[in-house]
């Protein structure tokens, strides 16, 4: 009698192992049928969505806003490899940059994002990039309900990932170019019972700087707890973050071409810094701005939030969170201006920053027939501290002074900011003709008060507001076939005035009583019309906007840049931007994925304006720091675990100063990613190899421009406000989930 | 910059001949990665679930099932002669114990009991796969491959009805659900139920609103014949684009 093992003895042994609960009654053989998978994507309004797999496949650490890059209209620089290093990280959607745009981490406001932060923090310190499930990016008109005051031009929304519904922990190990290394560690509790789960991450990352001497660092921790009762979440996060970044030096076009692509900050030769400081120069150098002894930034972070997920009926939802950030942040530079009272002619300048926020942000959602209604609000308290100190060093030892420094030998001024914000919104998204036609109509009214006071130095104190009673949002979205979609959209837009460094308050007293009341905030008007289509395994976009943007203000520098003497706050008019932008995505052949973007971007100023007494002639002339011409590529293959991206991306030649009289060339930039991913093996869940090179071709190319802000004319080429990007890198990763 | 417009590929003039190098080693790398896929993609051809080959020494079994209700067979003349010829001319051993059986049922077709002389002795019952007592008549015989057909159907009919629900999806809930339940030879759902849920009833509920709103076809004589009802479980796997 042949004895043969039976589906149905199978059946019974999966299910004595799986099986939770009282047993339910089984007729003989039950069919195993096929899975069923069930697919939820997100519904956003905006299109451009990118999701957790893809951006686990740039290099560990790499900068969310980096992997932006191929995204139509999108724009980003860095000098470091992974996009990570904020002195010189530029982020832009359609010519507004980062400072002009709304960012947020699962709602909660990562404010204006300036170097020198003066109410949020950047992405990579908020949360690890292992710990993000998706972005999306909204240009132009963002949902009224985004928590930001600078959505100038549209807003970038992070979502951080969920505890994994199973027990595991994850690690992973990079090595790379210039010793980097990275360590991340992960703990997924799975269900604990009673619906909650939750996860502790740990990460450690360090890295030489490609040129130059001084490390950059990073230490964070996350940790997210949830919990679900009926159709309802409760959510906590935190995180905390610990930063040291080594600065690269500053180039100019004239300096570059002495000095080569390579050079950087003098450290840890001191002495030649001790004597380029006493005006005696060597090779190639002819000025005391070619460079300095060492740079460096410290930040320290702590952020936690609370939300609640409510279901409050069957067609009402209530969604509330409340946040908190804490942040210590030091800039230091070795200045050859201020000796020290050691005797050394260098001293250490710190910019100190102070933040403290807390906030609530809630809305309430009903949907009552073919009307989707939402009205809420968001608060926020912040109290930032900021302060200019001198330190006296007695030797090049960096190491001995890379922590938080005290006991100052001497402040040029310390200020204290109290910025409240009101901002209210309300908006009703409806659907027609069995939803093909979808309306949206929303409106928000920010209120922003700061209220400065100087306790130390020359620079101002006084209240600032600014306010819109209604800013207007229309939206259009029809299906005009099965397959095309087609889009219009008009937004109004104001930017909050910043506390801080650059903002209205770094002047002195007297210019700020002589300009504050009639100082207005930057507004925009967008308009957008574009046509989506989707057919089979091809996918297209094609968007044109027309933005107009009012009171836009700009911080003039009047001597160099890293001097710091107040800056002048200049209304320069409007500035009108016209473009057009468009993406396609193709797959040929199963498994293998083409993506190619193009943008066109023309974007003026429109007026001249006066710098002190001297009339610069800005009409007419491009906006710095927008590329008129990018184009992205991207082919990639899937298949069965294993996944290789090649990827370019091209930036036409960029302005950095007001006049066009001095601009860097357009670049292409190449990467390549490939990896493997095992799945059971080894008594691990999941085993993974990933390989990352960034810059393939190795070209020497001007990366961030406008470090030190930008100047009216530089015909030669002689201001240091430029960053050449870094030259090819490696990046291995092994990492492990049991 | 106007010359860059009129490069083919937007690139500054001054470094012409850097270019040339550099996008051919773009071309070199891309053809690889090309290369590559094409090796791979040519290698692997996806392998539509199989069924397993029929095995034809189950078909001896039937004839042990056929002894108990003489009536039965009486009722249906017709049916028992026509699959009679087939299992007679293919197995050639069975001949060699009983040679003067096997080509009598051929010839008296109309007789109601031909398939039992058949094959009786050489294949001793193996473990029958459908244990249920057979009530209904020997003739339809298992149709293994519609099973499978079957089983294929009931699947896809329920994916017809998957839905993620919004507020699951809002929540960012995420599970697996297997369920149990059971249908008649008429294809209605008699019993269904979670053997393991999700961990989240919104989405054990969902799985089982696509089960209910699913209209499952008849089982024809063939499918697991004898059986008034057969119990099937699914498992909907629930996750969110990540």
């Amino acid at each position: 009698m042949k004895h043969i093992v039976t589906p149905r003895a199978i059946v019974k042994a999966i299910l004595a192992a799986t099986f939770i609960g009282p047993v339910p009654a089984l007729a003989d053989d039950p069919v195993k049928t096929d899975d069923i998978s069930v697919f939820g994507q997100k519904e956003t309004r905006q299109v451009l969505t990118m999701t957790r797999s893809e951006l686990s496949e740039a290099p560990p650490g790499y900068s969310p806003l980096a992997s932006l890059q191929k995204l139509p209209g999108v724009f980003f620089s860095s000098s470091d490899p992974l996009g990570n290093y904020e002195w010189a990280s530029r982020f832009s959607i359609r010519g507004f940059n980062q400072n002009q745009l709304g960012f947020t981490l699962d709602g909660l406001p990562l404010g204006d994002q300036s170097y020198g932060n003066n109410n949020g923090l950047s992405i990579g310190r908020a949360i690890s990039q292992e710990n993000i499930s998706r972005v999306s990016v909204s240009e132009g008109a963002s949902d009224t309900g985004t928590a930001s005051t600078s959505n100038l031009g549209g807003s970038v929304q992070f979502f951080s990932v969920d505890p994994k519904n199973r027990f595991g922990v994850t690690l992973a190990e990079t090595y790379g170019s210039a010793n980097s290394s990275r360590t991340f560690l992960r703990l997924d509790t799975g269900d604990m019972g009673a619906h909650t789960k939750a996860f502790v991450s740990l990460l450690y990352g360090r890295a030489d700087k490609w040129k130059g001497y001084g490390p950059q660092s990073e230490k964070q921790l996350n940790a997210k707890i949830v919990h679900f009762f009926g159709e309802s979440k409760i959510t906590a996060f935190v995180d905390l973050s610990r930063r040291d970044e080594s600065d690269y030096a500053d180039l100019s076009l004239d300096s570059q071409r002495r000095l080569g692509w390579n050079w950087d900050n003098y450290a840890p030769d001191f002495q030649r810094a001790v004597n380029a400081a006493r005006g005696i120069f060597t090779g190639g150098v002819t000025s005391v701005d070619d460079a300095y002894y060492f740079a460096r930034g410290l930040r320290n972070d702590e952020l936690a939030y609370v939300n609640a997920n409510l279901k409050l009926s069957a067609i009402a939802r209530l969604d509330t969170t409340v946040y908190y950030h804490h942040n210590d942040g030091q800039g230091h530079w070795y200045t050859p201006y201020v000796p020290s009272p050691s005797g050394l002619p260098i001293s250490i300048r710190t910019t100190e920053y102070g933040i403290s926020r807390g906030g609530v942000i809630s809305s309430l959602v009903a949907q009552l027939n073919n009307h989707q209604l939402s009205a809420g609000f968001w608060y926020e308290y912040n109290k930032h501290q900021l302060a200019r100190n001198y330190y006296n060093i007695t030797s090049g030892d960096i190491n001995a002074y890379d922590h938080f420094l005290s006991n100052p030998f001497a402040t040029a001024f310390l200020q204290q900011f109290n910025t409240t914000t009101w901002q209210f919104f309300a908006q009703d998204q409806a659907t027609f003709f069995n939803d093909r036609l979808k309306v949206t109509l929303g409106v928000k009214s920010p209120h922003v008060n700061i209220d400065a006071s100087s306790l130390v130095g020359n620079r101002a104190a006084g209240s600032i507001s600014a306010q819109r009673g209604l800013l207007p949002q229309v939206g259009l979205n029809y299906q005009l076939t099965p397959s095309e979609n087609v889009f219009f959209s008009y937004a109004q837009n104001m930017r909050a005035f910043q506390p801080g460094v650059s903002g209205p308050f770094s002047t002195t007293q007297a210019a700020f009583n002589a300009t504050s009341g009639s100082l207005k905030p930057e507004t925009s008007q967008t308009l957008d019309i574009g046509i989506k289509t989707q057919r089979g395994n091809f996918q297209a976009s094609l968007d044109a906007y027309l933005v107009n943007f009012d009171n836009r203000l700009l911080s003039i520098s009047q001597c160099a840049g890293i001097l710091g003497c107040p800056s002048t706050l200049a209304n320069v008019g409007s500035v009108h931007t016209r473009g057009v932008e468009g993406a396609f995505q193709w797959s040929p052949v199963q498994d293998v994925t083409w993506y190619n973007s193009l943008t066109y971007t023309s974007s003026k100023y429109q007026s001249d304006y006066l710098d002190g007494t001297t009339l610069v002639r800005a009409a007419g002339k491009n906006v710095v720091d927008a590329p008129r011409l990018m184009f992205a590529t991207q082919l990639a293959y899937e298949h069965a675990g294993f996944f290789g991206r090649l990827g370019a991306k091209y930036a036409g030649e960029r302005y950095y100063t007001y006049t066009n009289d001095a601009k860097v060339p357009g670049y292409w930039l190449t990467d390549l990613s490939t990896g493997y991913r095992l799945r059971r093996v080894l008594g691990l869940q999941e085993l993974r190899f990933q390989l990352n090179i960034t810059n393939l071709l190795n070209e020497n190319y001007w990366a961030t421009i406008g470090t030190n802000g930008f100047v009216s004319s530089d015909p030669q080429g002689q201001f240091w406000t430029l960053q050449n990007g870094a030259p090819r890198q490696v990046f291995g990763t092994v990492s492990g989930t049991f | 910059m106007t010359t860059a417009l009129a490069s083919p590929l937007f690139h500054p003039p001054e470094e012409g001949p850097l270019l040339r190098r550099a996008l051919l080693a773009a071309v070199a790398v891309e053809l690889l990665v090309i290369g590559n896929m094409a090796f791979f993609f040519r290698q692997e051809k996806p392998q539509s679930p199989s069924i397993p080959p029929m095995q034809l020494a189950l078909i001896a079994p039937e004839p042990a099932k056929v002894i108990p209700p003489p009536p039965r067979p009486a009722a249906q003349p017709k049916a028992t002669p026509k699959p009679m010829p087939k299992p007679v001319a293919k197995p050639l051993p069975r001949p060699i114990s009983q040679p003067a059986e096997a080509p009598r049922p051929a010839t008296t077709a109309p007789s109601p009991l031909p398939a039992a002389p058949s094959l009786p002795s050489p294949v001793s019952a193996p473990p029958v796969q459908n244990a249920n007592p057979v009530k209904s008549d020997p003739g339809p015989r298992e149709d293994r491959a519609g099973e499978g057909q079957y089983a294929g159907r009931v699947a896809s009919e329920i994916e017809k009805h998957k839905v993620y629900p919004a507020s699951a999806k809002e929540l960012d809930m995420t599970g697996d659900v297997v369920l149990a339940y059971t249908i008649s030879r008429q294809g209605s759902v008699v019993e269904a139920s979670i053997l393991k849920s999700s961990g989240f009833k919104l989405l054990d509920e969902t799985a089982l609103k696509a089960l209910r709103a699913s209209r499952f076809d008849a089982m024809t004589a063939g499918l697991w014949p004898g059986a008034p009802s057969k119990t099937f479980t699914t498992t909907v796997h629930f996750a969110l684009d990540d």
